[in-house]
């Protein structure tokens, strides 16, 4: 999505934000006072347990109707009804009947989750998970603006309407207008309406106890749980500390002073450090810091009712800071990381594992809550049990957010690195097929055949092999003996060893080739060590490649053809053979080929040192050591992605890849600087330049990838092809898995979008020796401080500096 | 006579070749060492449909006509290789290849690339993705999807 779009988005999310937020403050206001003028405080914590009870049934309701139909339907219906019940309410309460504003207390948390579910929701189908982290809380901040206007308008409302009972007709002026927004963002971004259903593949609906299955859902719901049971331990210390030091009109004043500050700070957070927080700390803050900055009050709360008692004014002092603080956290980090985390979550299943979640969850951990501020309060512990309890819920409430934090990573991670390559089933050859390729005239087709005869024995096939056994090519007939002898037959056993003898002293490539196959099966032909290793010095290639390949651990006993296929892996072509050779001779490879590797007086081949690192996971890192202090970088990313695909990463001891990564992160900004300086200049050069920075690019992901594993190279491919959410996606999880010295280093690397402005601005040297051009094209071609080590790029700069 | 090309502008000129684009210079420099260097003038034929040979043309300057007796297949520039499939299976050549305007060409041999194709992805990433292309125009040139 483009920049204007999200703009639009943005002002559409906060607007219904700022709607929700009025609506709920002129909720909240006649609400609160109506029921503590018929009923009193002490009632309170009964409306917690209807709360849990109504919350839990409505959010049940609305999940299932989530997963049946579109979200905006869902929503309108849902606030729609909100908007009928609070018209409602207005006419009873008008009538006398002041029993509804317990229904009202009831419905305000119901309607504040519901809402959020719903913006949330909208946010996340039209936001990607980056662009949720950095404006959710501007959204946010609409509803703190609307429940700090809404607590303002209050007042002349009640001297222009009359009497408290009248302010329900302006709640639902306000919610009616919430809901016409959101039917406006439908209209202007059919997207929340969720996926066609007529171009989208059929989703499977898994029973709603099944979402829970996945470990990051259970513990975004124990979060959430835990969160919404500390905020209202958090509510009510508060309103216990206050109602402790003042009464009356005094209360009231207090209670409006502070309600005035509370959004005062909740909106400077959400408008000045919320957003830089997020982008600055992630998910990994936005979590934590909610949980642990209740507990630190909590515990700084209980030392001080130890030492002064619980009638410390001081205590009614980190009450407001506390409430404060939490409220400021959960609008600002919290629900804004809790969005994010479940862009994890498949999209046509989020909103209804959320709504459950928020829903269900939250209203059922008030509802606990109710019960055991109840139970305290009939054991008559005091001020301080409850303050312990906080302490101990802010606790496992940090704990839990540590754990969300860790499987979101790895569950972001795992949906990246998932392909969507279907599974191909290629089948097997019917003997009909194979009995064809043996008859055809064609001695390639013929040994096709044999090919897929391997593992295969019937009657028919073995007349076959004796009639191919007679052919005129003798590397058919030669294979045609070896697949009879490796059947049991003992003449042809015999006669193959007798053919392949003679025909490896033949003069023709082809018969030598024929020879070397034959040795291959030892079970079969009795093998000449000697005429081995003569074939493994055959000038012809495809020659010494089939005897490679017939090399047998057997043969580890034999120091000629050890030193053979060593020397085997300097020719590119039969590198890959040789490698496989060295596998099988096993420890008896393993020092000629590290000393190969050690040798200073020849340049390492790339095929040397995959074979090297290929031994790594067997016989240890330092056989592929000296490749990796090698001063040409491609060997050096030859090692690394050979030591990656043998799954040797985990020998190489942690400082071991710090130098390779530090020298790439100084080659790439120094072409980065270099390449900006060149752009109009040689275009050689600057092609070179961007295959050096390309070459810096991937010794990094190479790094990295040993390092964190399969996951970083998933989620640096997804950054470097797609585009959209799933690119979002992945510089997500290049986020969380990655240090932050990690990530600074990579991301300026994988991601094509930033600006040579944006490169720039990440980049820890600013002092080059070298500024104009020409500077630049000396300092490349002369390399006085090593760091190019390049001859091709040397060579494009001395062409560049003769033209 | 015309000034040889050094190593520098033979990589540039390969790097013009679909082939090639993708391979950093630094691998290309040994294929471009390799490469001999062709000039020739119209007329001069390049390729002669049936004969068997490993080498493929990529061209640098000038105009060629690739055409199966006098049936024109396609008129090729600079920027474009011919003869890319010998390199990877011989066989006998499927059509010829006459110089129109004076042509520069750099000569591959198989040998060259298969060596290099075993050290370097990058250039197997070429070829294939050079093979995929002239198998989409095929199936485009058959009226299949």
């Amino acid at each position: 999505m483009n920049s204007t779009p999200t703009r639009g988005v943005v002002r559409l999310l906060s607007a219904q934000a700022l709607a929700f937020g009025v609506t709920l403050a002129l909720l909240l206001i006649p609400a609160n006072a109506l029921f503590l003028d018929a009923y009193g405080s002490e009632w309170l914590p009964a409306t917690y347990i209807a709360i849990a009870i109504v919350g839990s049934g409505a959010s049940a309701l609305i999940a299932r109707a989530a997963r049946r139909t579109r979200l905006a339907r869902v929503a309108t219906a849902a606030l729609g009804s909100l908007a009928l019940l609070f018209g409602a309410s207005w006419v009873i309460l008008v009538a006398g009947g002041v029993w509804v504003s317990a229904v009202l207390l009831v419905l305000f948390p119901i309607a504040l989750q519901i809402g959020f579910v719903f913006i949330g929701g909208q946010a996340g189908r039209l936001l990607d998970v980056r662009q949720m982290k950095e404006l959710f809380p501007r959204i946010v901040s609409g509803f703190a603006v609307g429940f700090l206007l809404g607590g303002l308008l209050a007042i002349p409302l009640l001297s222009l309407l009359g009497s408290t009972q009248q302010l329900l007709l302006a709640t639902t002026v306000g919610q009616l207008a919430f809901l016409a927004l959101l039917l406006v963002t439908e209209r202007r971004f059919p997207e929340v309406r969720g996926a066609p259903t007529g171009a989208a593949p059929p989703v499977v609906r898994l029973p709603l106890r099944k979402l829970f299955v996945p470990g990051l859902v259970l513990l975004l719901l124990g979060y959430q749980v835990l969160s919404a049971m500390g905020s209202q331990v958090v509510d009510f210390l508060l309103f216990d500390r206050a109602a402790a030091q003042y009464s009356g009109d005094d209360l009231t004043r207090f209670l409006s002073t502070y309600t005035a500050v509370l959004n005062l700070v909740d909106i400077l957070f959400l408008a000045l450090l919320a957003g830089p927080l997020m982008r600055r700390f992630g998910l990994r803050l936005g979590l934590t810091l909610n949980p642990a900055v209740v507990a630190s009050i909590l515990a700084a709360m209980a030392v001080v009712a130890a030492a002064s008692g619980s009638a410390a004014f001081g205590l009614l002092v980190l009450a407001g800071v506390l409430r404060i603080a939490d409220i400021a956290a959960t609008d600002g980090t919290t629900r804004t990381s809790i969005n994010a985390a479940y862009q994890i979550v498949p999209a046509e299943e989020r909103l209804a594992v959320q709504s459950v979640v928020e829903g269900i969850g939250v209203p059922v951990a008030i509802g606990a809550t109710g019960v055991l501020l109840l139970v305290l309060s009939a054991l008559d512990l005091g001020t301080g049990a409850v303050i312990a309890f906080g302490l101990g819920l802010g606790v496992v409430w940090t704990a839990v957010a540590v754990r969300v934090y860790r499987s979101y990573t790895h569950a972001l991670a795992d949906e990246v690195r998932r392909s969507p390559l279907p599974v191909i089933d290629l089948g097997v050859a019917g003997s009909a097929d194979v009995r064809a390729l043996l008859r055809s005239e064609d001695a390639r087709d013929i040994r096709l055949g044999m090919d897929l005869l391997a593992g295969v024995s019937s009657p028919v096939l073995e007349v076959e092999l004796r009639r191919v056994a007679a052919h005129s090519n003798p590397e058919v007939r030669v294979r045609a003996l070896g697949a009879l002898a490796e059947s049991g037959d003992d003449l042809a056993a015999t006669e193959a060893t007798s053919l392949a003898r003679e025909l490896a002293r033949s003069d023709d490539p082809a018969s030598r080739r024929a020879a070397a196959t034959a040795f291959a099966w030892r079970d079969a032909v009795e093998v000449d060590r000697a005429l081995l290793a003569s074939l493994l010095d055959d000038p012809d290639l495809s020659v010494r490649a089939a005897a490679l390949d017939a090399v047998a651990p057997d043969d580890a006993t034999d120091s000629e053809i050890v030193h053979r296929v060593v020397a085997a892996i300097r020719v590119a072509r039969i590198a890959g053979r040789a490698t496989a050779a060295l596998g099988r001779l096993g420890e008896a490879a393993v020092a000629p080929l590290g000393a190969e590797v050690a040798r200073g007086d020849v340049p390492r081949s790339v095929s040397l040192v995959r074979a090297a690192a290929a031994m790594t996971p067997s016989h240890g890192v330092w056989i592929v050591q000296p490749a990796l202090d090698d001063p040409d970088r491609v060997v050096v990313l030859a090692a690394l992605d050979a030591l990656d695909a043998a799954q040797g990463g985990e020998r190489l001891e942690p400082g071991m890849l710090e130098p390779i990564l530090l020298d790439s992160a100084a080659l790439a900004e120094r072409a980065f600087a270099a390449r900006a300086a060149l752009t109009d200049h040689d275009t050689s050069l600057v092609r070179a330049l961007d295959d050096e920075i390309d070459l810096a690019r991937r010794l990094v992901i190479a790094v990295l990838g040993l390092r964190h594993g399969d996951r970083i190279r998933a989620a640096m491919r997804v950054v470097d092809c797609e585009e959209g959410a799933r690119r979002a996606l992945a510089v997500e999880a290049l986020d969380v898995v990655l240090s932050r010295r990690e990530a600074a280093i990579a991301l300026p690397l994988v991601r094509h979008d930033l600006t040579p402005e944006e490169r720039a601005a990440g980049s820890q040297q600013t002092d080059w020796p070298a500024h104009q051009p020409d500077q630049w094209i000396a300092d490349i071609a002369d390399d006085p401080e090593r760091v190019w080590r390049s001859p091709w790029l040397t060579a494009c700069a001395l062409h560049a500096a003769d033209r | 006579m015309s000034t040889p090309l050094g190593t520098v502008e033979r990589v540039a000129a390969l790097h013009r070749v679909d082939l090639f684009s993708d391979v950093p210079g630094r691998v290309l420099a040994a294929v471009a060492n390799a490469a001999e260097e062709v000039r020739a003038s119209p007329g001069t034929v390049l390729i002669e449909e049936g004969a068997i040979e490993e080498h493929l043309f990529a061209i640098v300057e000038g105009l060629v006509r690739v055409h199966r007796g006098s049936q024109i297949l396609a008129e090729l520039g600079p920027g474009v290789t011919v003869g890319e499939l010998a390199v990877l299976e011989p066989e006998p050549r499927a059509a010829s290849v006459t110089v129109l305007e004076r042509a520069l060409l750099l000569r591959v041999d198989k040998t060259v690339l298969d060596d290099l194709l075993a050290d370097w992805p990058e250039l197997a990433h070429g070829v294939i993705a050079a093979l995929v292309a002239r198998l989409r125009a095929a199936a485009d040139h058959a009226g299949r999807p």
